[in-house]
């Protein structure tokens, strides 16, 4: 059984020393960041060019574009995340994307629980701005938009924190 | 009264450089300097011989060896609710007040964690908290409660 911190940790482990390099090379990681009126349990932000040793520093370099990226994760307290409060996280980030010039970000929201139209409506996003990964601590699931929240929640989630099937 | 907290463990691979490094400026005249033969043949045919002489190298790459991790590599860092200080060897490199900082930050160089200290959005300074063997989200955590992060 993970507690609240245990989870973000494994998130922030994930994101920075895991598999989140298959997604970005993620060097640094806030706690309790704002971003405008909203709170933000984790931010994680990073390069899409990762630096590696020789071999594969010159790969990188001739393949990889160099996005500065970032990824948000947000632990709902007492309310719960509806389709009001993503809109406000999702303007927020897009905010704070352009005046970081931030190429891609991900939110990742943890929550007990979600209303089936409100992940209907998460599935159903086409952003090629940011990727939405609902991470159910009840159940253990994730629901995510497509595409970038796709690739996040396949290469850069932690597996300890998804059911074992 | 106010509880300092010092860290300063031993960094065991740094200690071995050094006395590594003292070896082989000790070992080096055995190979640089033309050594006449007898002498070569007496300490490399008579085993005791040799044997002795690195035993005698040994033995004093060991304190020079500590004297050198201790003046260019030995790091402590001292901390307490309002202050903190990061020594590396025998020189101050870091010195602060929590209050002069506004924000945290976990930063990964290579494979090492540091923790980011912000002044404002561009001004930071580094602690290289891994070369004192702390936990860094824990430390994280406590610099937090010692600083009001505020972001924007």
């Amino acid at each position: 059984m993970f507690m609240a911190e245990d989870e973000l940790l494994l998130i922030e482990k994930e994101l920075t020393v895991g598999g989140g390099k298959w997604i970005a090379d993620f060097t640094e990681s806030f706690r309790n960041f704002k971003v405008k009126d909203l709170k933000f349990d984790l931010f994680a932000t990073g390069r899409t060019r990762v630096k590696g040793f020789f071999l594969s520093r010159i790969a990188s370099h001739l393949i990889c574009p160099d996005y500065y990226v970032g990824c948000f994760v947000f632990k709902a307290k007492k309310e719960s995340v509806n389709r009001n409060i993503l809109s406000e996280m999702l303007d927020a980030i897009r905010g704070y994307m352009r005046k970081k010039e931030l190429k891609w970000t991900w939110l990742i929201v943890l929550q007990g629980g979600y209303a089936e139209p409100f992940k209907n409506f998460v599935e159903s996003m086409t952003n090629y701005d940011v990727g939405i990964i609902l991470y159910d601590t009840s159940s253990k699931e994730l629901s995510y938009n497509s595409p970038l929240g796709k690739q996040m929640a396949k290469y850069a989630f932690p597996k300890a924190l998804l059911r074992r099937r | 009264m106010i509880k300092i907290n010092r860290f300063s463990p031993i960094q065991y691979g740094k200690l071995i450089q050094s006395c590594c490094i003292v070896f082989v400026a000790l070992a080096l005249p055995f190979f640089l300097i033309p050594l006449p033969i007898p002498f070569l043949e007496v300490i490399f045919h008579q085993r005791i011989y040799l044997m002795l002489i690195v035993a005698l190298m040994i033995a004093v790459s060991i304190p020079l060896g500590w004297q050198i991790y201790k003046r260019f590599y030995h790091c402590i860092l001292s901390y307490d609710a309002d202050s903190f200080a990061f020594q590396k060897g025998k020189k101050d490199i870091l010195k602060g007040q929590w209050r002069d900082f506004t924000a945290v930050s976990l930063v990964r160089s290579d494979y090492d964690l540091s923790i980011r200290l912000y002044k404002d959005e561009n001004e930071y300074v580094d602690l290289p908290v891994h070369k004192v063997k702390l936990n860094p989200q824990n430390f994280r955590s406590k610099i937090m409660e010692f600083i009001k992060t505020e972001e924007e």
